[in-house]
C-alpha cells in the first residue's frame, strides 16, 4: 500500500515539473526574449511575422495546460476507481511521453525558423574562429572521467550480477542499451562541435556557450540513465519491484530536470539579430 | 582569432583562406606549433565545401606555412612567419608578365600566346 502513496505523489510531482513548472518557465524564457529583443530592434531573430512568435507560446501554453488537467483527472480517478493506481502505474511512462510531446514540437519548430533563418540570411561574409574545438574545451575533465567511470562501473556490475542467474535478468544487453546510449550522446556532441552551424548569425562564443552545456547535461544524463538501470535491477532482485514505476517517475523528472538546465539567456549575444549587426 | 570570408567577393574562396592565415601568422596571431581547426570544422564553420578549404591547406602546406601531423591535426609550420612573405602569385604573375612582354616584342600576338600557353599547360610538359 505504501508503494501505492508513494506512487501516487511521485506521479503529482511529475505532473506540476512536467506540465507546469518547466513549461511555465519556458515561455517565460520566451516573454524576456520577446520584450527584451523585439522585432524593432532585433529583426533577424523574427523571419517570421511576430505574431507568428507569440501564437506559438500561447499553443505551447496551453497544449500543457491541458495535459496538465489530463494528469491531476488521471490521478484523481485512480483513487476512486477500482485497482485505478493499479493501471496508472502502467501509464506513467505513456503519459511521460505525451508530457513531452509539447517541447517535442517547440523543438521542431525552433529547428524549421533556423532552416528559415538560414535561406534568408541577407549577410555574405562569413566568420570562424581559427583555433581548433577539442573535447575539454566544452567539458571538464573530472567529469568526462566521471562518465567513464561509471561506464565502466557499470560493466563491473553486469559481469557481478550475472552470477546469481536470475531468469528476468538480460546480462549484457544492459550494456549494449548504456553503450548504444553512449554513442548517441557522443555523435549528437560531435555533430554541435564540429557540424555545420544551424543558426546563422550565432556568434562563436554562444557556440561554445550552448555545446558545454550540452556536453554537461548528456553527461549527467548518461550517469542517471546508468543508476537508473542499476536500481531497476537491484528493485527486480530485492522482489520490490512494486517501487520500479516509482523510481521510474523519478527518474523520468530528473532526467527532464537535467535536460532543460539550458545557458542562460540573458548572457547570449542577441546583437547578432540587429539589422547592421557584423558577421558572425 | 577568427577569419572572415566573403563568399561574393570576386577573389577565389581558398584565396581568402590563404591570405588570411598567412596574415595571421605574420602579425603574431598565429605562432609556431599552434593548432589550426580541421578541414571539416572550418569548412563547416564557414559553410563552405571541404575541398575549398582542403585546397587552401594544402597550398599553405606546399608553402610551408602550415604542416599536418597525421591524426594529430594541422599546426602553425616552425618557419612560417619567413614562409608568409613569400607570394607565389606574385612571382607567377612576374614572370608571366616578362615572358609576355618578350614574345610580344618578337611579334607574337595574343591568341598564338594563348593558344601557345594552354596548349603547354594541357600536355603537362610544363
Amino acid at each position: 500500500m505504501i508503494e501505492q502513496h508513494l506512487f501516487s505523489i511521485a506521479f503529482l510531482s511529475q505532473v506540476v515539473l512536467a506540465s507546469i513548472y518547466i513549461p511555465s518557465r519556458i515561455a517565460r524564457r520566451m516573454s524576456f526574449i520577446f520584450d527584451t529583443y523585439p522585432p524593432s530592434t532585433h529583426p533577424l531573430l523574427y523571419p517570421k511575422p511576430f505574431d507568428d512568435y507569440v501564437k506559438m507560446q500561447r499553443g505551447y501554453r496551453l497544449a500543457n495546460r491541458i495535459i496538465a488537467g489530463i494528469g491531476f483527472s488521471v490521478l484523481v480517478a485512480s483513487l476512486f476507481v477500482p485497482r485505478g493506481r493499479e493501471l496508472m502505474n502502467g501509464m506513467a511512462f505513456l503519459f511521460f511521453m505525451v508530457q513531452i510531446l509539447p517541447l517535442i514540437w517547440l523543438e521542431a519548430t525552433v529547428r524549421k525558423e533556423l532552416k528559415l533563418m538560414r535561406s534568408l540570411n541577407p549577410r555574405t561574409t562569413r566568420t570562424a574562429e581559427l583555433n581548433p574545438r577539442r573535447l575539454f574545451d566544452v567539458l571538464t575533465p573530472a567529469l568526462f572521467w566521471a562518465t567513464v567511470l561509471v561506464y565502466l562501473a557499470f560493466w563491473v556490475f553486469i559481469a557481478w550480477f550475472r552470477q546469481f542467474d536470475y531468469p528476468w535478468f538480460g546480462g549484457f544487453i544492459n550494456n549494449l542499451i548504456i553503450t548504444g546510449l553512449n554513442v548517441f550522446f557522443a555523435s549528437i556532441l560531435l555533430w554541435f562541435m564540429y557540424g555545420k552551424k544551424l543558426n546563422p548569425h550565432q556568434s562563436a562564443e554562444d557556440r561554445m556557450r550552448v555545446t558545454r552545456r550540452l556536453a554537461t547535461v548528456m553527461c549527467l544524463v548518461s550517469i542517471a540513465v546508468t543508476l537508473y538501470a542499476v536500481i531497476t535491477i537491484f528493485l527486480s532482485a530485492e522482489d520490490a519491484r512494486a517501487f520500479q514505476p516509482i523510481a521510474r517517475s523519478v527518474y523520468f523528472q530528473v532526467i527532464l530536470l537535467l535536460s532543460v538546465q539550458t545557458y542562460r539567456v540573458d548572457l547570449l549575444d542577441f546583437d547578432v539579430y540587429r539589422e547592421d549587426a557584423q558577421a558572425t | 582569432m577568427q577569419i572572415t570570408i566573403d563568399i561574393e567577393s570576386s577573389m577565389p574562396l581558398f584565396a581568402q583562406l590563404t591570405t588570411q592565415i598567412k596574415r595571421a601568422v605574420q602579425q603574431g596571431d598565429k605562432k609556431p606549433g599552434d593548432a589550426l581547426p580541421s578541414i571539416r570544422q572550418l569548412a563547416n564553420d564557414l559553410n563552405l565545401n571541404n575541398k575549398t578549404v582542403a585546397k587552401a591547406y594544402r597550398l599553405l602546406e606546399r608553402d610551408c606555412v602550415i604542416q599536418t601531423r597525421g591524426y594529430r591535426g594541422t599546426y602553425v609550420h616552425p618557419d612560417a612567419q619567413e614562409n608568409s612573405l613569400v607570394d607565389l602569385n606574385e612571382l607567377v604573375t612576374e614572370k608571366l608578365t616578362s615572358a609576355i612582354s618578350a614574345l610580344k616584342e618578337s611579334g607574337a600576338t595574343d591568341s598564338e600566346i594563348r593558344v601557345a600557353f594552354a596548349a603547354i599547360m594541357s600536355s603537362g610538359d610544363a
